[in-house]
């Protein structure tokens, strides 16, 4: 296959686990799916396309702190959603039918799925949704780099040799 | 049913155990250990089914269901979490030891330890 | 190796052995014999946390602390596989 239709179809089926990721993140309340499962599907993602990203890819500075923005981001959301409401517990879902962002009031039993519902858990979602492409993506970045390092190593020893 | 679920958790266990103990590449170690995890997962949901029993969603659901338990399936998610953790910083130190031994092969490893 | 395959051949026995035993409890696949904490949940899970989905329910707005240690384990291994795997280092 040319270099170019195989970018073509990572590109199609990329998009479409991001998309995946981001539905079971922000739908977790309603259907099937966390925010983990959300974040690893974007993962997932990440790691089918970083080889058809060119030899630069590894070691582009800004993709490396963007993703360690996001990890920090999505822990410090996820320690402040727990002090919501600081009269109770940590972890109370204060914001669960009280109106509001994420406060709509459920029918009992089944049901369509309104879904700005269930307080702070959609909330917590997108916060561990966060968390988990920043650490795991860093995660899988830091094996990509370390192989083409051995491969930079072997080639300078080729060199030298 | 239920002895065909608790036949093939024993299964996919013993296979998992099976290829840590016997087999010398450590890459291969990390795979069955995986497969081992995989099978703690499907234990974890098994236990929290009841016969006819369907998930614990109220989303489109009708009255009068037996539902699933919930809270295996919470255990079994986090389950699966911990198993991606563990893999990934075995797999880094697999990388380091054949960085600094040039195999990966447990008993040469061993020996020029 | 005849003392690794000794090994596994116990494991197998003791593994089987003890599932055995697991097969005469009424725990797999059948109403289990104390359902107070999870009947508490499918009662009134939907109502107290207003969300449809009763294993993000359980998992997110009653065991929050279960989140909080895994959160915390996912930092973790993502650090130390990054600081194992640098590509620094000394060079002359």
């Amino acid at each position: 296959m040319r270099k170019e239709r195989q970018v073509l179809a990572i590109g199609v089926l990329a998009s479409a686990l991001i998309f995946l990721g981001l539905y079971q993140t922000f739908w977790g309340h309603l259907c099937p799916g966390d925010g983990l499962t959300g974040g690893g599907s974007v993962v997932f993602a990440l790691i089918l396309a970083l080889p058809f990203s060119g030899s630069s890819f590894f070691d582009r500075e800004n993709r490396w702190k963007l993703l360690a923005v996001a990890e920090t981001a999505g822990a410090l959301a996820f320690l402040a959603l727990a002090h919501v409401d600081l009269g109770s517990t940590l972890f109370y879902n204060a914001l669960a039918g009280q109106g509001g962002l994420f406060g709509q009031s459920l029918p009992e039993g089944g049901n369509v799925g309104p879904f700005f519902s269930s307080g702070t858990i959609a909330l917590i979602n997108g916060a561990l949704a966060l968390l988990v492409i920043g650490a795991f993506g860093r995660l899988v970045t830091a094996f990509f780099g370390a192989s083409s390092s051995e491969k930079h190593r072997r080639e300078e020893e080729g060199e030298n040799a | 049913m239920r002895d065909f679920v608790v036949f093939s958790v024993s299964v996919l266990f013993l296979l998992g155990l099976g290829g840590l103990v016997f087999k010398k590449n450590l890459l291969k170690k990390t795979m069955a250990f995986s497969v081992a995890q995989s099978s703690v997962v499907l234990f974890f949901v098994v236990l929290g089914y009841r016969h006819g029993s369907r998930p614990p969603l109220f989303t489109f659901a009708s009255e009068g269901d037996l539902m699933a338990l919930p809270s295996a399936q919470v255990m079994a998610t986090a389950t699966l979490i911990l198993s991606v953790a563990v893999t990934a910083v075995l797999l880094a130190l697999i990388v380091l030891l054949h960085r600094h031994y040039d195999t990966v092969d447990g008993e040469e490893i061993r020996r020029l330890l | 190796m005849v003392s690794r395959r000794l090994f596994f051949v116990a494991a197998i026995l003791l593994f089987v052995g003890l599932l055995a035993a697991a097969l005469r409890s009424p725990l797999v696949c059948d109403l289990p014999r104390d359902v107070a904490v999870d009947g508490h949940y499918l009662a009134a899970g939907q109502m107290e946390t207003q969300a449809n989905d009763l294993v993000a329910a359980v998992g997110f707005d009653y065991r929050s602390f279960d989140l909080f240690a895994l959160s915390g384990l996912v930092i973790a291994s993502s650090a130390s596989v990054v600081a194992l795997l640098r590509k620094g280092g000394r060079r002359a």
